[in-house]
């Protein structure tokens, strides 16, 4: 089975007064069709700037440097500006995280998805109107007339990214990049959104791109996911698979610091540190300032993927036999 | 019990909305309706709830940030809301707050010990005092004396709220209201500042008031915890016994809507339906029932009070013994 989507060997860069900034250095993974494919890291590890990327919408003085997007085996990054408007919202759709600030204040929600249909069918005025009703409907929202002539102020922060989500549906595209699509909302909503993410996937087989903060919610509806740290993908796999075997010190620190039950009355294992400023001039390993099992090959150069098992890798030197014989973590050193 | 240190006593607030002074149908945002609470001392009270529930307006007026509409917030023997503008400034030494965003919360043309030195200003300690006292809290949250001459634009969030916490704490207060103070973090940083709150509370004998929507994280921090719902407190009671014994169906659908890592859900769960109504028109009973599974007639009709259960949680629900049976 062929990936829908595969992104290979990226790197994105900002140029700023003091030289070139480097947020994503050489990120690679694959989106099978019909799945959902998290991608989780804190703020500033480049996962808003990837998912940009991929519709090449990187505001200047940004840009890719580096890598090739494949789309269904075409490489967006070799289209031209006007093949890529037929590919945006016609093929990929994205929606963002804040509902309300992408949603024009002074059109009614009929009239700004009307303008999406016509820019991306031929369908005939009540065609359209048809067609907008029906994936309202489909999105789970009550009463659809009146939501077709409301104005986004009308409608509830649930409502809104119900709205955006029927707005990425209605040329039918095949992905949908989902920028944190449910921080904004409050938990009762976000499991209603994700569960209806979770149906549409299922029902029509569309493919989703999201990308989260939050390995709850990876947890709930992700079927692969990667996690990114400081430009690079540190660990990817099943997510089962990734949440129940951390092999990275990084995903095992991030599943450590989370308040869950078990540990209450313990204290939380805190990663030290912050995120490096500049990961690109890093020469070895991005996390080796954090972590608690550093070793001296951390600092020479960047740990390539290691396969853990069967679609799951890990960027980490520990995985390496011959280097990390003499290193492997004394038994106690690790997280919980 | 043994100490109270903040009893809240029927607290309401109304927000006026501005318009409607010619028609005479001014809108009002009943943002607290009732809420009678109490804070033990030492410990931690969580308060959780979705946006727009209260749990924020009901820490400002507690501190009097902003003037209770009618109700009482006794603060040992007085009841702030009497006390006038002098007075209150008295008593604010002893209740500080931590606000959500630091980034906001610290003047961006102030270095940091120029924020530090106000509060202490402000209560007259001697000046002779100010730097060992800000130096000694500095340390105490886990950041050096090189920290003091930057501005907020050169720290990292968290070490931004470890200074919000350094700066609440400087006045010795005996409460802390904690609003969201988590919120704006990173999850490796948010472990950080909560680790940070438990060691001082132990330390200091702080009491909090914990603010946060994050069920996960007021429940590694509380002792007890208050579950509100559009204006109302509609469960409180020990922490194991809300989160394991959750008697109100609000507190129920709450727990079951956060996505827990390694947990999966329960496959027959249904999300709640709807969204949270306006608090300028609450619903009529119970404040619930428009999204209640289990809401009958009379729950439209007649408000639940809180009631003492068995399992010993306080819970407004006319039906919570028929559906724990």
């Amino acid at each position: 089975m062929s990936a829908l989507l595969d992104v290979e060997n990226l790197h994105i860069a900002f140029d700023t007064s003091r030289g070139q900034l480097q947020v994503v250095n050489d990120i690679n993974f694959s989106i099978q069709a019909g799945e959902i494919f998290g991608l989780v890291g804190e703020s500033g590890c480049g996962k808003s700037v990837t998912c940009l990327s991929i519709l090449r919408l990187i505001p200047k003085p940004g840009g890719i440097t580096q890598g090739r997007i494949l789309f269904q085996g075409e490489d967006l990054l070799k289209k031209s500006s006007r093949e890529m408007r037929r590919i945006r919202g016609n093929d990929i759709a994205m929606i963002f995280q804040d509902p309300f600030t992408s949603l024009n204040p002074v059109f009614k929600i009929g009239q700004q998805l009307f303008n999406v249909v016509r820019q991306h069918s031929t369908r005939n005025k009540t065609q359209a109107r048809q067609h907008i009703l029906s994936v309202l409907d489909n999105v789970g929202l009550p009463d659809v007339e009146r939501v077709y002539n409301s104005y986004p102020h009308e409608l509830s922060g649930g409502q809104q990214q119900r709205v955006m989500i029927a707005m990425a549906l209605i040329s039918e595209p095949q992905l949908i990049i989902a920028d944190e699509p449910t921080t904004a909302l409050d938990v009762t909503i976000q499991a209603q959104i994700l569960r209806l993410l979770r149906a549409l996937c299922d029902e029509h087989g569309i493919s989703v791109l999201l990308i989260t903060h939050d390995l709850g919610v990876v947890s709930e509806v992700c079927d692969r996911s990667a996690v990114l740290y400081a430009g690079k993908v540190v660990e990817a796999a099943a997510t089962d698979e990734l949440l129940a075997h951390p092999t990275h010190p990084y995903t095992q620190g991030l599943l450590a610091a989370l308040p869950i039950s078990s540990k209450k009355g313990s204290p939380l294992q805190a990663i030290t540190g912050t995120v490096p400023a500049n990961p690109g001039a890093i020469q070895g390993c991005v996390f080796a300032s954090r972590c608690p099992h550093v070793f001296d090959a951390c600092h020479e150069k960047h740990p390539p993927q290691f396969t853990v098992s069967d679609n799951h890798n890990a960027a980490c030197f520990l995985l390496d036999d011959r280097i990390a014989k003499d290193n492997q973590p004394e038994a106690g050193s690790t997280y919980e | 019990m043994s100490n109270t240190l903040i009893q809240v006593n029927n607290l309401v607030k109304h927000f006026a909305l501005p318009g409607g002074w010619l028609t005479g149908q001014r809108r009002v945002v009943h943002a607290l309706e009732d809420v009678t609470i109490d804070i033990q001392q030492g410990e931690v009270l969580g308060l959780v709830g979705e946006s727009g529930c209260g749990k924020t307006t009901l820490g400002r007026c507690i501190l009097q940030l902003e003037k209770p509409t009618a109700g009482q917030v006794l603060f040992g023997n007085t009841d702030l809301t009497r006390l006038s503008k002098r007075a209150l400034r008295q008593k604010r030494r002893d209740m500080q707050i931590v606000f959500q965003n630091p980034l906001a919360s610290l003047s961006p043309r102030r270095t940091i010990q120029q924020s530090l030195i106000e509060p202490l200003q402000t209560h007259d300690f001697p000046k002779e005092e100010w730097l060992s006292r800000i130096h000694a809290m500095m340390q105490r949250v886990g950041l050096g004396k090189q920290h003091l001459d930057r501005y907020p634009h050169e720290l990292s969030g968290g070490q931004l709220q470890r200074i919000s916490v350094a700066r609440a704490l400087l006045l010795e207060p005996k409460l802390l209201v904690l609003d969201e103070p988590t919120s704006a973090l990173d999850v490796s940083i948010q472990a950080q500042i909560i680790n940070l709150l438990d060691e001082l509370r132990h330390e200091i004998g702080l009491t909090y008031l914990f603010i946060s929507h994050d069920l996960s994280v007021v429940e590694h921090l509380s002792d007890r915890i208050g579950v509100m719902y559009l204006g109302k407190l509609v469960e409180i009671g020990q922490t194991a016994d809300i989160i394991n014994n959750p008697a109100h169906p609000y507190t129920k659908a709450l727990l079951q809507s956060v996505p827990r890592v390694g947990v999966s859900r329960d496959p027959s769960h249904t999300p709640l339906e709807g969204n949270v109504p306006s608090p300028i028109y609450p619903p009529s009973g119970c404040r619930f029932h428009t999204r209640c599974p289990i809401a009958e007639t009379l729950c439209t009709q007649t408000e639940p009070q809180l009631e003492l259960l068995d399992t010993g949680q306080w819970t407004a629900c006319h039906f919570t013994n028929k559906e724990t049976a």
